[in-house]
């Protein structure tokens, strides 16, 4: 890497999510969601049948 | 293509331009060139995220797949939300707080310069390979449905990308996308509305849903464990999550995406908005296919939906006549079954209704025999394979649906294409300055100059593409090839990430040799056994590791793992 960078390296924050309060708790809820929705689509597949 | 739908497809594309130009005005450095100045709200980025995921063909390809093969498809993204929560707790944070400009420059910072060279020129042969193909592939079906001449595709979409993309940098590129997205979601809204609406009178939404059903489109979730079939639900959770994190925590096309926002939080909001977003969206984009196979039970469809490849098969006279015929027959016979199981159903007799379900589907494995000699014929005749998978969906939107509508489905494939291609030009750029020229030709120059130079390397890729698009006319089948080719490096690049992020006692001289090594196992795999590509990415990623961990232990500990 050159010893002197003349490209702009901006840092950014890190922040709480704006909601559930923990990044760990969105991810539970992701992974809630996906077995939800695989669930839902079972379903669908079901009552689709005449 | 009537008037009003030229007056759309013409005003959407040029709204979309001049929209992300407008956006990404003012003074630009290489930081707000490249990286936007990291300014960009999650939701842009999300879009974007999305949008240069969709390509044409995945709205051209993904309603006939369904029509052919039902609504199972969409288990491939099961592994996305896994993907996206396992790179919003790794990738992203590292990349952010390392600050860098691409993926593979933190892999200097991690290891070494050799292994941060060889993964990014992994990455320019891969995405360059596949950059007119992408450009191509759309031009190949809008050419033969609609009659356009394919220079006249390739140049035009080509030419509008470039245009933005070089003048107005990643901040034209999110913001195109952030548009070109809405034209998709509301070009899909109005393709299943029209879908609905073209059913006959007397078949009601449940009616045709029921019907689908029948035919066996109305399959989402298939429980069964078969590692020879590609689409169940475990692999798409094990397969789909690995090609997941490979694309989404290595391809600099997709990373540069989310580097772009201006915290870490929004970075991981725009992941996991995809990880929420995508798998309906796919559901939905299926969902249109099996209608439009719904809406073919009352309306008879063309033996091949391919033209050229139907015009082949009319040539032998004698034979197309008879496989017409009973195709003729078996659409009759599954019509009236289909109309005979809506009326038991609506009187509720149960046994009428098995009776019809049976005659529908022994009515439908004849029409799809029928349909598999008349493919065969073409095949026979024209000496060039039958794909009528990605001409269904264009032939119903072009013979059926109304005017304004059908410009609004073309602005959503056009929108499609120059999304996916915009992405892959400004990544290819960006690795091109950041990782290799400022890198290793000329590290001290100011920053104008890194501006201007990726403003060069930009025009080049966008030529690059049009130059190879136009070549590509002469691969034909070989799309799919170079599209096997592109999985060949994944696994590679998937492996050295994964070695980062976890295994902090590996060194770079490990490393670079780990990559050569899971290279070397997937180019093994692909040419002297019969593995599916699909599995390219576990076995790459697994090589390096091991590879990498052995020799690092011949090596003994690195200084910094030692200490």
């Amino acid at each position: 890497m050159p010893e002197h960078d003349p490209i702009e390296r901006r840092e950014v924050p890190d922040e709480p999510p704006p909601f559930l309060g923990a990044w760990r708790r969105i991810y539970v809820s992701v992974l809630v969601y996906l077995a939800a929705i695989i669930a839902l689509f079972y379903l669908f597949e079901l009552l689709a049948r005449p | 293509m009537r008037t009003l739908d030229w007056i759309v497809l013409i005003g959407s594309l040029a709204g979309i331009v001049l929209y992300g130009l407008w956006r990404s005005r003012g003074k630009q450095n290489v930081g707000s060139y490249l990286l936007a100045g990291k300014t960009m709200p999650w939701y842009a980025m999300a879009l974007s995220i999305m949008a240069t995921q969709a390509s044409a063909i995945t709205f051209i390809s993904t309603t006939g797949q369904s029509y052919v093969d039902g609504m199972r498809f969409v288990q491939f993204y099961f592994g996305l939300p896994l993907a996206m929560v396992i790179l919003s707790a790794t990738a992203v944070p590292i990349f952010h707080r390392t600050k860098v400009y691409t993926a593979y420059e933190y892999l200097e910072q991690r290891f070494d310069a050799k292994t941060r060279a060889l993964v990014s020129l992994i990455f320019l042969i891969s995405r360059g390979l596949a950059i007119g193909v992408a450009l191509y592939a759309p031009a190949i079906v809008l050419t033969v449905i609609l009659g356009w001449p394919d220079t006249l595709t390739t140049m035009l979409m080509g030419s509008l990308v470039v245009l933005y993309t070089t003048l107005g940098g990643i901040k034209a590129v999110t913001w195109t996308e952030f548009v070109q997205m809405l034209v998709m979601f509301l070009g899909l809204i109005a393709a299943l509305i029209a879908a609905v609406s073209m059913l006959p009178g007397g078949v009601s939404l449940r009616d045709a849903v029921s019907l689908a059903s029948v035919a066996g489109k109305i399959n989402p979730v298939v429980w069964e464990f078969n590692p020879s079939d590609r689409y169940n639900v475990w692999s798409g959770l094990l397969g789909g999550m690995f090609l997941a994190l490979a694309y989404f925590g290595c391809d600099q096309s997709q990373v540069q995406r989310y580097l772009t926002g201006k915290s870490i939080a929004q970075s991981r909001l725009s992941l996991l908005f995809n990880a929420v977003a995508k798998i309906p969206m796919q559901f939905f984009i299926l969902f249109i296919g099996a209608i439009v196979f719904v809406f073919y039970t009352f309306e008879k469809p063309p033996l091949l939906f391919q033209p050229d490849r139907l015009a082949a098969a009319q040539t032998a006279r004698a034979e197309y006549s008879e496989v017409a015929a009973r195709y003729e027959a078996a659409f009759e016979a599954r019509k009236a079954a289909a109309w005979e199981l809506i009326d038991a159903k609506k009187r509720a007799d149960e046994a009428r209704l098995q009776t019809s379900v049976a005659r529908y589907r022994e009515a439908q494995q004849r029409l799809d025999a029928a349909r598999a000699d008349g493919a065969a014929l073409a095949e026979r005749i024209s000496g060039e394979q039958v794909n009528d998978t990605n001409y269904i969906f264009l032939t119903f939107v072009t013979r059926y649906l109304p005017a304004g509508v059908v410009g609004l489905i073309m602005a959503m494939i056009f929108a499609a294409a120059m999304s996916s291609i915009s992405s892959e030009i400004n990544s290819l750029a960006t690795v091109t300055v950041i990782d290799l020229y400022r890198r290793h030709v000329k590290p001290q120059a100011a920053d104008s100059h890194y501006l201007k130079v990726s403003r060069i390397a930009t025009v080049f890729w966008g030529a690059y593409a049009v130059a190879t698009a136009e070549y590509g006319k002469n691969l034909g089948a070989l799309i799919e090839a170079v599209n096997i080719l592109g999985s060949l490096f994944y696994g590679g690049l998937l492996g050295v990430f994964v070695l980062a992020f976890f295994f902090k006692r590996v060194g770079g001289t490990a490393a670079f040799l780990g990559v050569i090594a899971g290279e070397a196992a997937i180019f093994y795999a692909k040419f002297f056994t019969g593995v599916s590509f699909l599995w390219y990415n576990v076995i790459g990623c697994l090589v390096v590791i091991a590879a990498a961990l052995a020799v690092q232990r011949v090596l003994g500990p690195r200084p910094a793992a030692a200490s």
